[in-house]
């Protein structure tokens, strides 16, 4: 059915719109066009959401949904596809699920979870044209991707010199040329190292061939990320990952740029902490390293986590922390791609499952769950799966019922590996996330981390992006219908994308394209034209195409949208 | 007279996918092309040569010349009315042309695939069992002080692989080719044979038993053999102990070993071997693509559909399984009803029976040029060449993703593979309702 | 046994797709209801009555159930899918993947089978009089899950890669076999009453292979362990002498391949290795 109207009211919604201080309260949400509005006509639609929560759509910081290794799990897994298909229908293309969806469902499967922003978690700059690529392709959402620094010859190179204006110069470039949206470190100096098959273990190992260390990377990009004003912290994947007692390399990372905390917004984001949550010294005696990384945190305001939580069950693992990949091919067995990116980055994939019989996995579950329970300030720590590394997405509802629901968690740890279970402390911790604190954690402060200003509220003047799951926190107790609440947020009532209704339940009715944010930071124009001048050369030197060929033009993007600042320098 | 200088054109012929090209444009015709290998000079020089004019519609036994919306209607009815269509080709055309094909191939419930499965499919398919330790061409210019070209003869089918990329490369840390070793594997002493550091002959056809062996020396297993693929011992142990004291070691993989006797399996000994290697050193192996965009077809098809190649859309979901659901397997068993074939000419190169069996079905060939295949269709609408004529993402070999861009104006009438493909989803799309 | 008969009536000209032509979806309905099931055939979704001429009875009992087919269905996919009771007679060719992912229950096939018979069977009993293709008891791509039960028994010739990833259960072929018999196998037992092309054994971990016929070499991964009487095939014994050699060594295999002495000279060289000091 057309409605001529671009007028939504959606009535009567019990909101949860933290960033506006609205906590369950039922009001009316005004759309016109593709804004929140203050009011609407007679004539607008109207959505009854009487005893349904409206929350904003939701914003996911940290998700592997496009570009290069992604395609080559797909292509790696033909079994991961033929046991979940999508159907075509009239509006939909057809595709796979499960843990490596094909670019159309991705979009679709994040849309009736109630979500419509987001974030590619890595790009190697090489290959950003491809993530774009893909990213174009996935339907309905609002999108950027990250852009991996952390290994980048010429900064490493900038950084040894302490050239720190024209590293800020070359990040500013690098940013506008993929198109990306913000600095994304992976295992610094650790990916150049496995270029030869080598391995770094802490941040004062000397990057060979480069003289730096991880932490000269950390602490650099991080000041050239202040110079530049970015909209996001630096997005840190810590070295050591996966490797027991990284616990500590994690509060080193963190501590590594406390000095440069000003105060205001935080400098440092620490993704899929689990993974980087391990204390212990071998697989035998591992224990959750939570305890000390959320006391560090709650002590410390210039950081932000998200999660990385694991579900039990099969799933693919995928970073670009080559010589990680490659340690879990060997613990597993299982099959192993890697992809090497000349001068810049890595990447590694290996299927793995989890199970709750194995102490490991076991610990790892609780780690997750420890760091969302302990974290105090639900504004500095984010909820995902690290899509798919610790499960799919669509495992989403099931980690929101571990957050809010103690018996939800009881349920699980009945189930695992009962010495994991006695090592972990979460047993003991009854906290469970209030709905306002689910909704910070999965959007408002996920937006708010992002720089995204008219994404994760309701306000006026914000996109008209919002989700309704029905579930009456009114009548029902989200603790104790904890079933209900993972099947009301599996499956949202309705999902509204830029004031269009794009699902209901789990049917797609409409599909739109949707924007591809990225930062620009202006630099001065004497800093620009050096810094054009040197990587003439490097590009001659160090790639293997042309430069004005890496370069990606703006109009690539179906729907670009630039967030620009401007730069100290 | 008007002369244009384009400068960094990448080349669209071969998987190497060479980003330097200077073309230099004289009253709308190539004058000159710098830095253009042998086979790229080929299609500068040739590419307007026995090229369809218009588009064409079979009239009884002869091929009549049509306005293109005369020959989309008749080919949309063709694909719209099939039950078991199949559209092939796609390797020698732009990702966008691509996306639509897939786009179609799911409107109209057909199966999608490209030359994938006579070239390199059977490496896919040993990924998909194995995995693959790989990195992009950057890496190999730097850091290889191995270079093992395996089937491959990249002297004639990649003319500029070894300078660009490799064995003659100035890398990072590779300054000259003193710094490398280069050994070639093949059936016979090829031209790239004749410039490597050594040959190792190895009989036809036993490309798994050499691999195997190699493996099972790396692994200090004892051989109760003394010659393998007519391969002495000596030679397979010297072999192994030059892999596994290399600092970073590469395969390049051709033809001659995807489509030798046991092809799939072939490239899944490979790989493990490269797996078992990486227990002692860096090795990696990487695949000789042939065609400019046959990388971009598998990467298009899998973000699409989940798979790479030989995608059956037909029940409106994917559904992938090379020896069933590939376009030269379907055309043996006689199973498929209409082709839409898009830059290639399988007639000239499937087993006879495929050809033949293609050849009786309503076609339609969607290419520049004049081939078998668009001499056997029902329908044949002329394209600009991407990468010349029109502009396109494509994928080198190693999955680094270029923006081709055109330079010369296509010919009076004659228009890209993504706008002809784009009116005929519009047209069928329109029938179908 | 009650008997429902399924006689093609048209020539096919692309391929169809019947997984529910198989006892589990027949049993307790009636022949209307039957006929009415959908199948797919190219893109178009049919009924298998207009393909099919069913006759006979409704049968309520899966274990009363036999499904005959008559007439020539090579073009024909996944006949007796998923099966868990009851039979399945082909009386002509059968097409791909019959008996997919089969638990129990018996097929037998009076022609030839397509590629993929009994791919991931977990149990029951396949027999095909003629040839088959590729991928017999073999897993899906990518999945290392291969036939774990069953039997499946071929009287005339087998492609490649039969028992790829196979994990349990006997695949008997009265035949000869092409390339890479028991690839990546696991467990269960391959039989090759003639000859096979090349490559037995590739990268099996565990299991047994019997040839019983000639085979060119043995891959050089693998090892001499010892001349055998005799090799067994579940309960029944085959008078050798058998070559015993172990592999394959490239995945740290115990597999277990077994050729016929007899007919085998090329192989004889593996004699000098007995009873090596390794």
């Amino acid at each position: 059915m057309r409605f001529l109207t671009s007028e939504l009211l959606i009535k009567n919604g019990i909101i949860f719109d933290p960033i506006n201080n609205v906590d369950g309260e039922k009001m009316d949400i005004s759309i016109k066009d593709d804004k929140i509005v203050d009011k609407v006509s007679k004539g607008a639609r109207v959505l009854d959401a009487s005893g349904k929560i409206v929350m904003p759509g939701g914003v996911d910081i940290h998700s592997h949904i496009a570009g290069s290794k992604v395609n080559s799990g797909r292509i790696l897994r033909p079994e991961d596809h033929e046991k979940d298909v999508e159907y075509k229908t009239k509006i939909k293309r057809s595709g796979v699920g499960h843990s490596i969806p094909s670019t159309f469902t991705t979009g679709y499967r994040y849309s009736t979870l109630g979500y419509t922003t987001v974030i590619e978690a890595a790009a190697p700059p090489l290959k950003a044209r491809h993530t774009h690529e893909e990213l174009n392709e996935i339907p309905i959402l609002d999108k950027a991707c990250y852009t991996l620094l952390g290994n980048n010859w010429f900064i490493m190179e900038l950084l040894k010199e302490n050239k720190l204006e024209e590293c800020a110069a070359y990040v500013s470039w690098m940013l506008e040329a993929t198109r990306g949206y913000a600095i994304k470190i992976v295992d610094p100096g650790g990916v150049e190292a496995w270029g030869w098959g080598n391995f770094i273990t802490n941040l004062e190992d000397e990057v060979p061939n480069f003289s730096i260390t991880p932490r000269e990377i950390v602490v650099g990009l991080c000041k050239a990320n202040k110079m530049l004003n970015l909209p996001h912290a630096i997005h840190v994947h810590t070295n050591n990952l996966g490797v027991p007692g990284n616990y500590q390399t994690t509060i080193e990372t963190m501590d590594s740029v406390s000095n440069l905390y000003s105060g205001d917004k935080p400098i440092i984001h620490i993704t899929h902490t689990q993974f980087t949550g391990f204390k212990g010294s071998s697989w035998l005696n591992l224990s959750s390293g939570a305890p000390e990384i959320a006391d560090y945190v709650n002590k410390h305001k210039h950081v932000t986590l998200d999660l990385g939580q694991i579900a039990f069950g099969d799933t693919t693992t995928m970073t670009a922390d080559g010589p990680f990949q490659f340690f879990l091919h060997k613990l597993s067995g299982n099959k192993w791609v890697n992809c090497d990116v000349e001068a810049e980055t890595g990447s590694g994939i290996v299927p793995f499952t989890y199970r709750r019989s194995n102490y490991v996995n076991a610990i790892q579950w609780g780690i997750g769950l420890e760091l969302a329970l302990l974290v105090k300030d639900p504004w500095r720590i984010f909820m995902t799966t690290d899509h798919p590394n610790g499960a799919p997405f669509t495992k989403y509802p099931l980690v929101i019922s571990w957050l809010v629901s103690k018996k939800a968690r009881e349920k699980a740890l009945a189930k695992i590996n009962s010495s994991a279970k006695r090592r972990l402390d979460i047993p003991g911790m009854d906290r469970e996330y209030t709905l306002s604190e689910l909704a910070i954690i999965t959007r408002a402060a996920t937006a708010k981390a992002l720089g995204l200003k008219n994404k994760g509220h309701l306000g006026i003047g914000a996109d008209a992006d919002v989700a309704i799951y029905d579930f009456n926190p009114s009548s029902m107790d989200p603790s104790k219908h904890y079933p209900k609440l993972k099947r009301a947020f599996g499956n949202a009532h309705y999902t509204i994308k830029g004031g269009k209704i794009i699902s209901k339940k789990k049917e797609i009715l409409d599909c739109v394209d949707g924007r591809t944010y990225w930062a620009k930071s202006r630099i001065s124009k004497d800093l620009e034209s050096s810094i054009l001048e040197n990587l003439k050369d490097m590009f001659e030197d160090s790639y293997t195409v042309r430069m004005s060929n890496y370069v990606i033009r703006e109009d690539y993007l179906k729907i670009p949208e630039k967030i620009e600042v401007t730069a100290e320098v | 007279m008007s002369s244009k200088i384009f400068q960094d054109i990448i080349c669209t012929v071969c998987g190497c996918c060479c980003d330097n090209l200077e073309i230099e444009i004289k009253d709308g015709n190539i004058s000159r092309a710098k830095n253009a290998c042998a086979m790229s000079l080929g299609k500068l020089m040739n590419f307007n040569k026995e090229r369809n004019e218009f588009p064409m519609v079979r009239n009884g036994d002869k091929l009549s010349k049509a306005s293109l919306s005369e020959a989309i209607d008749k080919a949309a009815n063709i694909l719209a009315d099939s039950k078991y269509p199949i559209l092939y080709g796609w390797s020698l055309t732009s990702c966008e042309a691509i996306e639509l094909g897939v786009e179609l191939a799911d409107c109209i419930g057909g199966v999608m695939d490209n030359t994938t499965g006579t070239c390199h499919g059977p490496g896919i398919i040993g990924i998909q069992d194995v995995g693959e330790s790989t990195c992009t061409l950057g890496e190999v210019k730097h850091r290889a002080d191995l270079i093992i070209y395996w089937g491959a003869n990249p002297v004639h089918a990649h003319p500029n692989h070894m300078m660009r990329y490799s064995a003659l490369s100035k890398g990072r840390f590779r300054a000259t080719r003193k710094d490398r070793n280069v050994i070639t594997v093949d059936v016979r002493m090829t031209d790239t044979a004749k410039i490597s550091d050594s040959f190792i002959q190895i009989e036809p056809n036993k490309d798994y038993e050499l691999l195997s062996a190699i493996t099972a020396t790396v692994k200090d297993l004892e051989l109760e053999q003394d010659k393998v693929a007519g391969v002495p011992l000596e030679e397979i142990e010297n072999l192994a102990d030059i892999m596994v004291n290399c600092e970073f070691g590469i395969i390049f993989f051709g033809l001659g070993i995807t489509m030798s006797l046991g092809k799939s399996r072939n490239i899944d000994m490979a790989l493990s071997l490269v797996r078992e290697l990486n227990k002692r050193t860096k090795f990696l192996i990487m695949p000789m693509r042939g065609h400019f965009n046959v990388t971009g077809a598998n990467q298009v098809t899998a973000w699409q559909t989940g798979y790479p190649f030989a995608v059956d859309l037909s029940k409106g979901f994917p559904l992938y399984n090379p020896g069933d659901t590939s376009a030269v397997d379907i055309l043996m068993r006689d199973e498929c009803d209409a082709a839409l074939v898009v830059a290639s000419d399988p007639i000239s190169n499937f087993p006879n029976q495929a050809a033949r069996n293609l050849a009786k079905i309503p076609l339609i060939t969607i290419d520049p040029h004049v081939t078998l295949t668009t001499l056997c269709s029902e329908v044949v609408i002329p394209s600009a060449h991407v990468g010349i004529e029109t502009e396109g993402s494509i994928y080198r070999m190693d999955g680094v993703v270029l923006e081709a861009r055109k330079f010369i104006e296509p010919p009076n009438g004659i228009v890209s593979d993504v706008e002809i493909l784009q009116n005929l989803l519009n047209r069928v799309k329109k029938i179908s309702k | 046994m009650a008997e429902i008969t399924f006689k093609i009536n048209k020539i096919l000209r692309v391929p169809v797709d019947s997984p529910d032509l198989n006892p589990d979806s027949i049993v307790g309905k009636s022949l209307d209801e039957i006929r009415n099931i959908e199948i797919w055939e190219g893109n178009r979704k049919i009924n298998l009555g207009e393909i099919f001429d069913v006759n006979g009875e409704q049968v309520d009992k899966i274990e009363d159930l036999s499904i005959r087919v008559i007439g020539d269905v090579s073009k024909v996919k996944r006949i007796g899918q998923n099966m868990s009771g009851g039979n399945i007679q082909i009386d002509g060719n059968a097409g791909m993947y019959l008996g997919n992912k089969m638990k129990d229950g018996s097929i037998i096939v009076s022609g030839d089978a397509g590629s993929w018979l009994g791919a991931s069977m977990l149990g029951g009993r396949i027999e095909v009089k003629g040839n088959t293709g590729d991928f017999v008891g073999a897993s899906y791509r990518g999945k290392s899950e291969g036939m774990k039960g069953g039997m499946i028994l071929i009287h005339g010739d087998a492609g490649n890669e039969i028992g790829c990833w196979m994990k349990g259960g006997t695949i008997q072929i009265m035949g000869s076999s092409e390339t890479y018999p028991g690839m990546h196998m696991k467990n269960g037992t391959i039989y090759i009453d003639k000859n096979c092309l090349c490559r037995a054994g590739a990268q099996m971990s565990g299991g047994k292979i019997i040839i019983n016929g000639k085979i060119p070499e043995i891959l050089p991964s693998f090892a001499i362990e010892s001349i055998r009487g005799s090799a067994r095939i579940d309960k029944e014994k085959i008078q050798g002498p058998f070559y015993l050699f172990v592999g394959d060594g490239n995945e740290d295999g115990e597999g277990r391949l077994y050729v016929r002495k007899e007919g085998n000279d090329d192989l004889k060289y593996c004699e000098d290795y007995l009873d090596m000091e390794v």
